[in-house]
């Protein structure tokens, strides 16, 4: 670049330079004038203001002296108000009270004024916080704090408060109101506390009034499905009721046949349960035992009606009849064993009764017991044995006729008599005295059963007896060889008996054996004790033995087994009935085991002790 | 010579009054019967005896009547009752008069009875 070119284009630089200067130079010029002009402006504006100023301070001077009156005015306000006023500084002070505070108190206002204004209240910290919204919203109504007094008397109060600040609106203080509602309180607790119940009532209600519309509903569904079921039902019903109605009758005359049925039976009838309580009894049970079926209805048979043996012993709950069917005995007969029932009026009567289990789905659900009174049958066959008993007696004098006088023949009282007349003396002899001996069994009979057998018991030896018994025996046992053996337990007690009875037994029994046991058989004969306090007689044969179909007949009077009838045309039957009589009279039991062509064993048992009640004549 | 005892029969069945009669004198006895308890009573007043035989049931006295006559009258001859009765409240009956003897006639042989009367006797 060349020296002028370069000097050129500064001389160019500071020529626009010097205009730009100029121009600024032209903008100050300007500005100053305005200047000028706005202060000339201003001094005029200065003076209006001044002569404002004048105005303003003339009516600060009087609006002072209205405020000394209007604040006189407030303060007289203030201290006749009946309720508690107080200022309250913004930091907590309390910086004026009036009258009505320093009551509410006890406190002087001296002693108030700077003091914090919460530590009046029961609860300071709500106080505070009541103190502290004013502030945030600038005022609060009904604000409630209880004040506590110096002597401890509590002022429930409800507080208005509101901020008061200058005029340039920065808070000064606050001032509180307080209007004392002691009363009002108690009524507002009160109020609240019945609110509360009732809201929890509305609640219940509201909750029982849902449930119920919840139950409406459902009762509702049911009532449609149950009108629908009812309508079902009522066809159904009615075709019901006349089939009902038809059974019904049927069954009513079922029953009223029925009825008419056990009435109508001349038997004693009584149903009991399975505890054996009366159920039913028909008219004649009670026509028989006096009962009414109210009067024993419920209660125990066995205990309504006792029953006594013939020797007016009473029966034992345990031996009944009907107590052994509802033990699960199938069907007990009581025809043979004669008894007496007892009425109401306590007087007895002869009966005998049949026993039967009511059984329902194979369970004993009780028992039927038909009775009847015997009386008649009993007189009847009274007379009948008192005849064979007269005939009896009749038939002994002649016997004795031709005992006695077969006997002086015998005896060659009216001369010589050859050895053939002799044998056939001695025939009709023998003869005649199977005919007493047929005649004294009879009699035994009638006396067993017209109850007069005489009991003579005094203290026997039995193995003294037995043995006599057998050396009485021993020329028959000879006879057909027949091999005769004893034992006898040591210590056999004298027992109480009758030994004439005894020995009939013992003679009945032996005999027997001797009669159906064959040529040289044997016949063993014992006397023991056994655990029950008895005396055990025990008599084996090795004879024919009883049948088996005809064992349990073999105690029947006038009973002859089969296989030995025509084995012994002289036996009676009677014998084994005369001597079960006896034994079981006098306390004991007679048995037997047989097997036929084998042999028998009969069993005796004769009491240790007496029996507790005997029958004297 | 030794002096016969003398039995009294009192009997109302004549053939066994007769059979008892016919053996006890050919067995050294004096023997006088009757057939009922009345005549029996008559005759004890006027005739001492050694022995009476009484039956029990009899038409006009029966034994029973007979025992209680004697026992008021405390006439103390032994009595023997020979009886086909045999029924316990006879047998009872008797014995409260202490009888000396009770026999069944049909069951007793006659031989018996007089062995019985002998030793009564003796």
């Amino acid at each position: 670049m060349n020296t002028n070119n370069r000097i050129k284009s500064t001389t160019d630089t500071i020529s626009a330079k010097l205009k730009i200067l100029a121009r600024e130079k032209e903008n100050v010029r300007q500005k100053l004038i305005i200047t000028a002009r706005r202060l000339a402006l201003t001094a005029k504006e200065k003076e209006i203001v001044r002569r404002k100023l004048l105005v303003t301070a003339k009516q600060l001077a009087a609006n002072a002296e209205k405020i000394a009156q209007a604040n006189t005015y407030a303060r007289s306000l203030i201290e006749v108000s009946l309720d508690p006023l107080v200022t309250i500084s913004p930091k907590g002070k309390i910086t004026d009270v009036n009258e009505a505070t320093i009551k509410v108190t006890g406190v002087s206002r001296q002693k108030l004024i700077g003091t914090d204004f919460s530590k009046y209240f029961t609860e300071p910290k709500k106080a505070l916080a009541g103190y502290k919204k004013v502030f945030r919203e600038g005022s609060v109504t009904d604000y409630p704090l209880t004040i506590r007094s110096e002597t401890g008397k509590l002022t429930n109060v409800l507080y208005n408060a509101s901020v008061y600040k200058d005029d340039k609106g920065i808070v000064l203080g606050v001032f509180a109101a307080a209007r004392d509602y002691t009363r009002a309180k108690k009524a507002n607790e009160l109020l609240a506390v019945t609110a509360k119940q009732l809201a929890v009532a509305a609640k219940e209600k509201e909750d029982v009034r849902r449930r119920l519309v919840v139950t409406a509903k459902e009762k509702e569904s049911i009532r449609r499905t149950l009108a629908v079921t009812a309508s079902k039902l009522k066809k159904s019903h009615l075709t019901l009721e006349e089939k009902v109605l038809g059974r019904t009758k049927d069954l009513e005359q079922i029953r009223s046949k029925h009825e008419a049925i056990l009435t109508s039976i001349g038997d004693g009838l009584v149903v009991v349960d399975k505890e054996g309580k009366i159920t039913y009894i028909n008219k004649t049970f009670e026509e028989m035992l006096g009962w009414k079926p109210k009067e024993i209805l419920g209660k125990t048979m066995v205990d309504v009606v006792p029953r006594e043996d013939m020797h007016g012993v009473g029966v034992s709950f345990k031996e009944r009849i009907l107590t052994q069917v509802l033990g699960g005995q199938k069907f007990v007969v009581d025809l043979t064993n004669p008894f007496y029932y007892i009425r109401k009026d306590k007087s007895r009567f002869p009966a005998s009764s049949i026993v039967a289990p009511v059984v329902l789905n194979k369970k004993i659900v009780g028992a039927v017991e038909v009775f009847r009174d015997i009386t008649k049958e009993k007189e009847i066959d009274k007379a009948k044995t008192e005849f064979v008993s007269l005939a009896s007696h009749q038939l002994r004098t002649p016997l004795s006729t031709v005992n006695w006088y077969t006997e002086m023949l015998l005896s060659g009282d009216v001369g010589e008599v050859t050895l053939e007349q002799k044998n056939y003396l001695e025939e009709i002899y023998n003869g005649n005295q199977r005919m007493v001996d047929l005649v004294n069994t009879l009699l035994d009979v009638s006396r067993i059963e017209l109850g007069t057998f005489f009991v003579d018991s005094k203290p026997t030896d039995v193995v003294k007896l037995t043995q006599s018994v057998m050396s009485e025996q021993q020329p028959q046992v000879d006879e057909k060889n027949i091999k005769l053996s004893s034992s006898f337990e040591n210590n056999i007690p004298m027992i109480h008996t009758d030994p004439k009875l005894l020995r009939m037994v013992l003679q009945n029994l032996l005999s027997n054996a001797i009669k159906y046991t064959p040529d040289a058989g044997a016949i063993a004969l014992s006397l023991s004790l056994d655990t029950k306090k008895n005396v055990l007689l025990k008599i084996t044969d090795t004879g024919y033995g009883i049948p088996a179909d005809q064992q349990d007949k073999i105690f029947t009077k006038l009973f002859r087994a089969d296989n030995v009838i025509g084995k012994d045309t002289e036996g009676t039957g009677l014998g084994l009935y005369i001597a079960k009589s006896i034994i079981e009279q006098s306390g004991g039991k007679l048995w037997f085991e047989s097997e036929e062509h084998k042999g028998t064993v009969f069993y005796a048992t004769l009491p240790l002790e007496r029996r507790k009640k005997e029958r004297a004549s | 010579m030794k002096i016969p005892k003398k039995i009294l029969i009192i009997e109302d069945e004549k053939t066994l009054a007769r059979a008892l009669e016919l053996k006890l004198t050919r067995s050294g006895f004096t023997v006088k019967a009757v057939f009922n308890g009345e005549d029996g009573i008559v005759l004890l007043q006027h005739e001492p005896f050694d022995l009476i035989l009484l039956d029990l049931i009899m038409p006009k006295m029966d034994g029973f009547a007979v025992l209680t006559i004697l026992k008021a009258q405390d006439i103390k001859i032994p009595v023997m009752v020979l009886t086909n009765l045999g029924r316990e409240n006879d047998v009872k009956r008797t014995k409260e008069f202490n009888v000396a003897e009770f026999f069944i006639k049909s069951n007793t042989p006659i031989t018996t009875i007089v062995e019985r009367v002998r030793k009564l006797l003796e």
